[in-house]
């Protein structure tokens, strides 16, 4: 047990007010990371907590607090974990498990393997940045930076400051970041663009078969499925390029979802897509897809994506070439599923198809992995039925 | 030199003055004893790493320090250098508290802060000595207009050597000092040299008196060795600072002792520098007067010398055995509450 | 702000315990550019005493006054002499307390003014604050304006060290409301002169005007600039500076003095040390180029940081 005790900040001080506690009660906390606000005779400040623990407030706020007094108490987490694979509801869990569904998993790191620290990639980022990646849990190598020479700076960790614990700031600074995502992905990525037209019978299918059931299945869950098994089989375009042009590739999938909401598009991520259950990536997709909307996606929910997936078939669109979202390497955009005229065998027939076009960062892969991941993409789509669990 | 200090077995003892008595007499002796073995003890100890840094003993200009301080009441101020252990001993400074302080012990009367170079007991009137040649020159006549300015009637006396006469600050202070009148009295100790510099090949004049007579100041040279010529020319000017007369100039020619510190290299030839101080020591030169006019004798003398080494010797126990400062307190004393 | 100086000095002069003013042109005349005007008037020549002209020794003389029960006022007539006295301020005056064990207190303050951006020249022109930083026990007041010189005067003249207090020709002349009755300003104790968000500027003395000048032509395109005005240099109040970079997270200083070594590389430095996870870009700083400083008007422009400077800098910044 370590106590938090309250430091002489400066010659004259003799005690300072609890302003307010960054975290709740009972939180597990890092060292390093700011929990709480005091106000002294001079300033505000925020003092950190020393050691990895769960918090437990002494001090509330409002309390007079004298130099060197007891403001919190941390207690030693349980044994064999660490503070970046606790929950945010203070449930530790080992690194190494797969997140069930019950439980709300905030791994810092997405699935490159536990005890990797953020900003230790070789990402240039600001003393700034790097410690609001450390409170946010925000994983830096997920993320372009758009201060001068490419640095990453306070602005492109959403959630930066002025935000309250959990929320976005608003509308503006979110569609501010993505725009400016999007400029220097624009600006800095040379892309390729690997498009087909693959056969949809048996996403046609799977789609009908789930329909029956009250999970709410959509189209988009089941490309979701069906893209993350597609990835697992070509592992260079899921996965982060460093600065150093090498790519991080990731073991796990983790989606981003391209949503269209009111304020532009965000793209929240659906870890683990491949380990997971049809039922519970709708579940998932459902719940991002919704935070995305109301404009309460979280900042962990918005980071660590290793590939995106854009799906515009609600619209009559068959193929578009979307901007690659930097420093991922590959999107997916998947247009509607339409009835064609085809030609098998020389016979006229009409079957379900749908238009996937690859953009890929060509620094990093060539059109060929396009290629093989649209022929994997076809062959996890005609298994889709017998592959639900 | 125009005057230069009279070789002892040279020096004829003139007549008995005759406005000082026998215990006087005594107490001169006395001082300049009392200086020359605690500079002895300073000497040994340093050879034996006890003093740390440097130390600059003033043996061999004993006549000059108990000549001019014994014309002071307790109140006068005095500002030395840092050689200037016998007037911080003469003007009533704790002698063990001094050799502590030499010593960088935490019960020095500097806290161990100053050392040799940098002695201050304003209780008693000695303000300070300095380590910046002449550095001390300019506060010694701000601290004679303080007097002036709060009419206490007190008087300072500044010492200094032959190589502060060249700076300009010497200068400077003088000017002021003459201008607005403060009861100052000079005292340049002129030793020949200054570090290695001979002052032939330094000093256009090889009296220093003379700056002083260019600010209109009036100003006495004299056999420094001889410590009653000393005595009566300051004498003169402490009364003319009283009378608010004015500042005043007592250039004392000396011979240095044989290094600049002891931690200096003595030069090529130590064994003459030696002789050199020893041929006109104001000490022996002394005892021959006071024996001349039937004083004391010289085995009352040497009793003497040998109670007066034993005190600085039991001193020099006494301050060896004093605590080291602890280390925070380096950080004490940076400013004043 | 030379009015507010002058009250200060009046008050002090009044008191029953022994003080007295020295320095070159400060009686009958005075001083060099107005600020004793009358004090020797009123309280003779004594009192208020025209030095010759020898800045070693008038500030040698001031110090033996101070370590016998006198409180000395030393005026240098301009910064750039204070190189001619500097064996008294940093040898002497810094460290008579201290190396006397306590023994000696000196109750010294001495006055001397920046004159840049006025055509002088290169012998007439540095802020050489950042030099005396340097010195441990020396206190430093740069007051920017009228209220603050008055306030943070009073205190130099109550308190029992050595200070150099750092006035400004340019701001001489600068009025504001200054509350004789108020407090004193304390030492170590920063000034918010305008609150912000985006990001911090320290400015000091000359430099305070135009960083308020160039937070508002940000505010104008919606910068939110916090200028912080340290107003002591030892003491310095680092709790406030650090305040508030952990808010903005960008930080920038700006001085008259050379950009090598100036007042900026010791806040940087600190910045770095004490705030590292707060900082979002580099510490800017906003200084005077580092060559003698021309007389000519168009020499001085090029040379002397200006309100542009420190918009200029603000923008990287927030880049």
């Amino acid at each position: 047990m370590t106590a938090l005790t309250l430091p002489q900040l400066s010659i004259s001080m003799e005690d300072a007010t609890v302003s307010r506690w960054l975290v709740a009660d009972g939180d597990s906390v890092s060292a390093g990371q700011s929990i709480v606000e005091v106000e002294t005779d001079k300033a505000t400040i925020e003092i950190e907590a020393p050691v990895d623990g769960l918090l437990r407030i002494v001090a509330a706020e409002g309390a007079i607090v004298a130099v060197e007094g007891v403001l919190a108490e941390l207690e030693p987490l349980a044994a064999g974990s660490t503070a970046a694979d606790a929950g945010a509801n203070g449930v530790a869990l080992p690194a190494e498990h797969a997140p069930t569904p019950a439980a709300s998993p905030v791994t810092a790191v997405p699935g490159v393997g536990a005890g990797v620290q953020p900003g230790r990639t070789g990402q240039i980022a600001s003393p700034a940045a790097r410690r609001l990646a450390r409170e946010q849990g925000v994983d830096l190598t997920a993320l372009h930076g758009t201060g001068p020479g490419g640095r990453i700076v306070a602005r492109d960790i959403v959630g930066a400051p002025a935000a309250p614990a959990g929320a976005l700031a608003g509308s503006d600074r979110v569609r501010e970041a993505v725009v400016r995502n999007i400029t220097a992905s624009w600006q800095q990525i040379p892309h390729v663009h690997i498009g087909g037209e693959l056969v949809a019978d048996g996403l046609v299918q799977a789609r009908a078969a789930s329909a029956s059931s009250e999970a709410g299945v959509t189209l988009t869950d089941l490309l979701i499925v069906a893209l993350a098994r597609a990835l697992a089989e070509v592992p260079e375009l899921n996965g982060l390029r460093r600065a150093d042009g090498s790519v991080q590739r990731s073991d796990a999938v983790h989606l981003s979802l391209a949503v269209a909401t009111p304020g532009g598009v965000l793209a929240p991520v659906l870890r683990d897509a491949g380990s997971r259950t049809l039922l519970d990536v709708a579940q998932e997709r459902r719940r991002l897809v919704e935070a995305a909307r109301l404009g309460t996606v979280d900042g962990r929910d918005l980071a660590g994506g290793t590939c995106t997936l854009s799906n515009l078939g609600a619209h009559p669109v068959d193929f578009f070439a979307p901007v690659v979202s930097g420093p991922q390497v590959a999107m997916v955009a998947t247009g509607r599923v339409a009835e064609r005229v085809v030609a098998e065998n020389g016979l006229i027939g009409v079957r379900p198809r749908l238009w996937v076009n690859v953009a890929i960062d060509h620094r990093a892969a060539d059109g060929e992995a396009g290629g093989r991941l649209l022929a994997a993409l076809e062959r996890q789509l005609a298994t889709l039925p017998g592959g639900l669990a | 030199m125009t005057i230069a200090p009279v070789p002892v077995d040279e020096a004829v003892p003139g007549p008995r003055p005759g406005a000082i008595d026998d215990a006087e007499l005594l107490a001169l002796y006395r001082e300049m004893m009392r200086v020359r073995a605690f500079e002895d003890e300073v000497v040994d100890a340093f050879s034996k790493g006890l003093i740390p840094g440097s130390t600059h003993p003033c043996i061999g200009a004993e006549g000059i320090k108990a000549g001019a301080l014994a014309t002071l009441r307790p109140d006068d101020l005095v500002f030395a250098t840092y050689r200037g252990h016998g007037e911080v001993l003469i003007k009533g400074v704790d002698p063990v508290g001094m050799m502590a302080e030499l010593m960088g012990r935490a019960t020095g009367i500097c806290k161990g802060k100053g050392g040799s170079m940098h002695l201050s007991e304003p209780s008693v009137g000695l303000i300070s000595t300095n380590a910046i040649v002449a550095g001390h020159i300019p506060m010694a006549g701000g601290a004679a207009l303080s007097c002036q300015f709060r009419k206490t009637g007190q008087v300072v006396l500044c010492f200094f050597g032959d190589g502060a006469s060249c700076e300009g600050e010497f200068f400077e202070a003088m000017n002021m000092a003459m201008l607005w009148k403060v009861p100052l009295v000079f005292i340049c100790e002129n030793n020949g040299v200054a570090i290695s510099v001979p002052t032939s090949k330094s000093q256009a004049t090889p009296d220093i008196a003379d700056r002083a007579r260019g600010f209109g100041m009036p100003a006495a040279i004299v056999d420094g060795n001889d410590v009653l010529a000393v005595r009566d020319a300051v004498a003169d000017g402490v009364a003319r600072a009283r009378a608010a007369g004015g500042p005043t100039f007592v250039e004392c020619k000396t011979v240095r002792w044989e290094r600049h510190s002891a931690f200096s290299a003595g030069g090529s030839d130590p064994l003459e520098q030696r002789r050199a101080w020893q041929r006109v020591d104001p000490i022996p030169r002394f005892r021959k007067s006071l024996c001349a006019w039937n004083i004391a004798t010289d085995e009352q003398l040497d009793a003497l010398d040998e109670e007066i080494r034993a005190d600085m010797r039991a001193v020099r126990e006494e301050a060896e055995r004093a605590p080291l400062p602890a280390p925070e307190s380096v950080y004490e004393d940076v400013y004043a509450p | 702000m030379s009015e507010a100086i002058n009250q200060a000095l009046r008050e002090a002069l009044d008191r029953p315990e022994p003080m007295m003013l020295i320095g070159q042109d400060i009686g009958p005349y005075g001083g060099a550019f107005g600020v004793t005007r009358g004090l020797a008037e009123t309280y003779g020549e004594e009192k208020v005493r025209a030095a010759p002209l020898c800045e070693s020794g008038t500030v040698g003389y001031a110090i033996g006054l101070a370590i016998t029960g006198v409180r000395a006022v030393c005026e240098i007539e301009f910064f750039d002499f204070v190189g001619v006295a500097m064996d008294q301020i940093f040898n002497q005056a810094a460290k008579l307390h201290y190396f006397t064990g306590g023994k000696l207190t000196v109750p010294l303050v001495i006055r001397t003014p920046i004159v840049a951006k006025m055509g002088m020249g290169p012998q007439h022109s540095q802020s050489l604050e950042s030099w005396f930083m340097h010195v441990p026990g020396i206190k430093i007041a740069v007051p920017s304006n009228a209220a603050d010189a008055y306030g943070l005067l009073r205190t130099a003249l109550l308190d029992n060290n050595p200070v150099l207090f750092i006035e400004n020709v340019r701001l001489y002349g600068r009025r504001a409301d200054v509350d004789t009755a108020g407090e004193t300003i304390p030492f170590g104790r920063a000034r918010i002169a305008r609150e912000g968000t985006d990001a911090t500027v320290v400015a000091l003395s000359g430099m305070v005007d135009e960083a308020l000048t160039a937070a508002d032509r940000l505010a104008e395109r919606g910068i939110s600039v916090e200028v912080i005005d340290p107003r002591t240099l030892a003491p310095l109040d680092m709790e406030t500076i650090l305040a508030s970079l952990r808010k903005t997270m960008r930080l920038a200083v700006a001085h008259d003095a050379h950009r090598t070594l100036g007042f900026g590389a010791e806040i940087a430095a600190r910045c770095m040390e004490e705030a590292f996870d707060y900082l979002d870009a580099p510490v800017e700083r906003v200084a005077c180029k580092d060559v003698p400083i021309p007389c000519t008007p168009s020499g001085i422009e090029a040379v002397y940081p200006s309100a542009d400077d420190v918009v200029a800098a603000v923008e990287r910044l927030v880049a």
